[in-house]
């Protein structure tokens, strides 16, 4: 079931009602069916696997718990982090494995082998084994308690708002709130409807509009030139952003309708003045998933600068195949990777030799730079995005006629630019007042007629503005 | 509680109200009745003398305007019809036709095989729930009992200028494709190549497009719409009515792309299926009348205005359908 879908209007209503008329010790049992129920919408026989993936975490935490030597709760992390890694590389990678061995030995002149996994991709699974694998670790050490409840414990995994596309909740952020008692709060409802409104918008308006022109371009690649190429990378960038951030905020949104805050996971990150600051900005649940359980067990920054760089190699390689199995997310991590491990170079020069760079030009080269590489994420290969990063000045000698005609060819006339300049501005002026302010608590302190007005004319645009057809979310496919 | 269930029902209210509103401006614009081009069907005679069903390649070749205005004939084909929904549209006007009528079935070389058509969308605007071929309720919705949703930004732009402009937002149909094709024809002597088009385009293009039929509907996949035109036969046979089936001229650029055990598997079942009904069935692939002056086509597989009055009178003498 799709946030953007007809069933979703009826399905959220329906359990909203339910979920407050219940007694509280019983709403646990409505989430957890709930979002069974949503999940079991894509593919019910899948419904085994999260199932599955919730016994083997909750067994293993309160193993955990009764192991009294380390070495016996080392066996039980280990097995627990084997086995949810294992599912995830039989239904996500497995077929990407044989490919690239495949191509290993063809190199080598000889016949690769003809094995090939017919599985579908379960959509989220890579985020709920995260969130349960986070659970494990964080028992083994000590963190929290294990989870004595069953049920509760499986309603914290497929916590329906968040299941599919994350964020990636920490046990001790989702769990005391899916087991604690709740009381209908006015604000935080009202203020999760915004919320979800602000996600719908940048979603199926902002993100499925440049979509249609990134997907025309990305087709039809040697087709295109010149500034049609700029405006596809710049268009990739803030598609990802908004459908991505989008789904978040709907499922942030979502939560709160049942007084449930799950963490942030974006705070504009085309705002940032490095690639580090970027990776504080962007999918926090995951950088920080990947911070607390890779990136410092392997020894952080507190080590070698040599070992620092290793480590972080070594944590966004990781990074970019968990987005995707292919080796395109993979070099786009190692992207990555790469430059910040420029920025930890550079960062140890002596301060004399430092060039001063304003903050307006740090964000700019940033979102460049991350622009750049989100074309490795969104190609078929390294090659289609060197391509498209390869630009085509012919006729730049006219730059009127060459931008002109960047937008001509995707099929963007006037009105079209006009309607994606506007857009573009409201995200651009909501994301730098959310630097400093929340932007919805700003408008609800505004006069009722001009509040409601923005209300309304949200909704209108989220309306008359999306495509007819709504898109899939992106980070379903990881 | 009650505040925010009042609120967001207040709320609900007036934007479902104003939906509603836009709505009702959007199906009463030229626009939107003239959408896909489902006007022709607010038009169909009260009796059928010649009814012709099919795709786009039957909607390009008979232009029935050539006809006599005593006669009623009309053109029941669309762009990606199936003859399941062809069947649809037979049974939605069986009490217009009778043993007078005489009624033309297109099929192409992909037509019997694979499942439904690509986009039923379109006849919602037009037909009852059981005259579309897989009716569902979320499609029910966006297109025929809130058809703006179905068509947001074309239909805002439509009730933009049919409110505030002087000029009406024109249809994107495939009538108005042909219509714009014909017109652009130019050249005062038959030509070896379309208006517009190389020899190279022309060899790529029609290739292309017979694989992409032979993806879309593999041969394998005998079923629902061969059992389709065994209904439009049965339905006939009982109506007692004079049945052509044909398949309408294309250029060889076109069926040259098909493979030959695909033609083959097509022959083999079509001339099967009419010999077992006793009905007619005319071929007019490579017929070189219509192929050697490229003037009359539109691109590879489809005729233009100039080629559809050609070959329809062509197809009302040979098969003697006036008499």
């Amino acid at each position: 079931m799709l946030f953007n879908s007809w069933q979703y209007a009826v399905f959220l209503p329906i359990v909203f009602g339910l979920y407050w008329l219940l007694p509280g010790k019983y709403r646990w049992m409505l989430i957890l069916g709930a979002s069974y129920f949503f999940y079991g919408c894509w593919n019910a026989k899948y419904l085994a696997l999260i199932i599955f993936i919730t016994i083997v975490a909750y067994t293993g935490g309160i193993l955990l718990d009764r192991m009294e030597t380390d070495r016996q709760r080392k066996c039980v992390v280990a097995f627990v982090i084997t086995v949810s890694l294992g599912l995830l590389f039989v239904f996500k990678y497995f077929n990407f494995a044989i490919d690239s061995i495949n191509a290993l030995i063809r190199l080598m002149g000889k016949e690769g082998t003809n094995i090939m996994s017919n599985l579908l991709l379960p959509v989220g699974i890579s985020f709920y084994t995260f969130q349960s694998i986070g659970y494990v670790i964080d028992v083994y050490r000590n963190d929290i308690e294990a989870e004595k409840h069953l049920g509760k414990f499986a309603a914290f995994v497929a916590f329906f708002p968040q299941l599919v596309a994350g964020p990636i909740e920490r046990t001790s952020n989702l769990l005391p709130q899916i087991k604690g008692e709740h009381v209908f709060n006015y604000d935080k409802a009202t203020y999760g409807l915004k919320l979800m409104a602000w996600g719908f918008f940048k979603k199926v308006v902002i993100a499925d509009t440049l979509g249609a022109y990134v997907d025309t371009t990305y087709e039809n690649l040697h087709v295109f030139a010149g500034f049609s190429k700029v405006l596809a990378i710049f268009f990739f960038a803030i598609q990802i952003y908004c459908d991505f951030s989008g789904y978040t905020d709907i499922a942030r949104g979502t939560a709160k309708l049942f007084d449930i805050d799950l963490m942030e996971n974006f705070k504009s990150p085309y705002f940032a003045t490095s690639i580090k600051d970027f990776w504080r900005r962007w999918h926090i649940s995951l950088s920080s998933w990947f911070r607390d359980y890779v990136y410092i067990p392997l020894g952080g920054s507190r080590c070698s600068t040599v070992k620092t760089m290793r480590n972080l190699m070594i944590t966004f390689l990781t990074s970019g195949l968990w987005h995707g199995a292919a080796w395109t997310f993979v070099a786009w991590g190692g992207g990555h990777g790469l430059l910040q491990v420029a920025e930890t170079g550079l960062s140890k020069a002596p301060v004399g030799k430092k060039i001063q760079i304003s903050d307006r030009l740090k964000v700019i080269f940033t979102f460049i730079l991350v622009s750049l590489l989100w074309t490795v994420f969104r190609a078929d290969s390294v090659k289609d995005a060197a391509y498209i990063c390869l630009l085509n000045f012919r006729d730049f000698d006219n730059p009127v006629s060459w931008v002109s005609r960047g937008f001509s060819n995707l099929g963007m006339g006037p009105k079209e630019i006009l309607r994606a300049a506007g857009m573009l501005t409201l995200l651009f002026a909501y994301d730098y007042i959310s630097l400093k302010k929340d932007v919805i608590r700003l408008i609800g302190r505004l006069k009722p007629v001009l509040r409601w007005c923005i209300y309304f004319g949200i909704v209108i645009l989220i309306f008359f503005w999306a495509p007819s057809d709504s898109a899939e979310f992106i980070y379903f496919d990881f | 509680m009650k505040k925010f269930l009042f609120r967001t029902g207040i709320a609900a209210a007036v934007l479902t109200a104003l939906l509603f509103l836009v709505n009702l401006i959007y199906v009463n614009t030229e626009y939107y009745r003239n959408l896909n081009g489902m006007d022709k069907y607010r038009n169909v005679p009260e009796h059928l003398d010649i009814v012709s069903f099919g795709a786009s390649h039957s909607q390009a070749s008979y232009l029935w305007g050539v006809l006599p205005d005593e006669v009623d004939a009309f053109g029941m084909a669309l762009g990606g019809q199936s003859l399941m929904q062809d069947a649809a549209w037979l049974d939605y006007y069986a009490d217009r036709i009778d043993e007078d009528t005489t009624v033309i079935i297109d099929v192409m070389f992909n037509s019997l095989f694979g499942g439904e058509s690509i986009d039923d969308s379109k006849y919602y605007q037009v037909l009852p729930a059981k005259y579309i071929c897989g009716w569902n309720i979320e499609d029910a919705v966006r297109y025929a009992y809130v058809p703006i949703l179905g068509n947001r930004q074309d239909g805002i732009e439509a009730i933009e200028m049919s409110l505030f402009g002087n000029r009406k937002k024109e249809g994107d149909h495939f009538d108005e494709t042909i219509k714009e094709a014909t017109e652009s024809v130019t050249s005062e002597e038959p030509t070896d190549v379309i208006e517009g088009w190389t020899l190279d385009e022309m060899v790529t293009e029609g290739k292309r497009r017979a694989s992409v039929k032979m993806q879309e509907s593999p041969c394998e996949r005998l079923g629902p719409q061969y059992e389709a035109l065994e209904h439009m036969l049965d339905l006939c046979m009982d109506k007692k009515c004079r049945v052509i089936v044909t398949t309408t001229p294309t250029t060889p650029y076109f069926y040259n792309g098909f493979d030959k055990e695909y033609l083959e598997r097509f022959y083999n079942d079509l001339t099967g299926l009419c010999d077992k009904y006793n009905v007619k069935y005319v071929d007019y692939t490579g017929d070189e009348r219509f192929t050697s002056d490229y003037r009359m086509w539109l691109d590879t597989d489809h005729m233009n205005g100039i080629g559809a009055e050609y070959f329809t009178k062509i197809f009302i003498e040979e098969n003697h359908i006036l008499q």
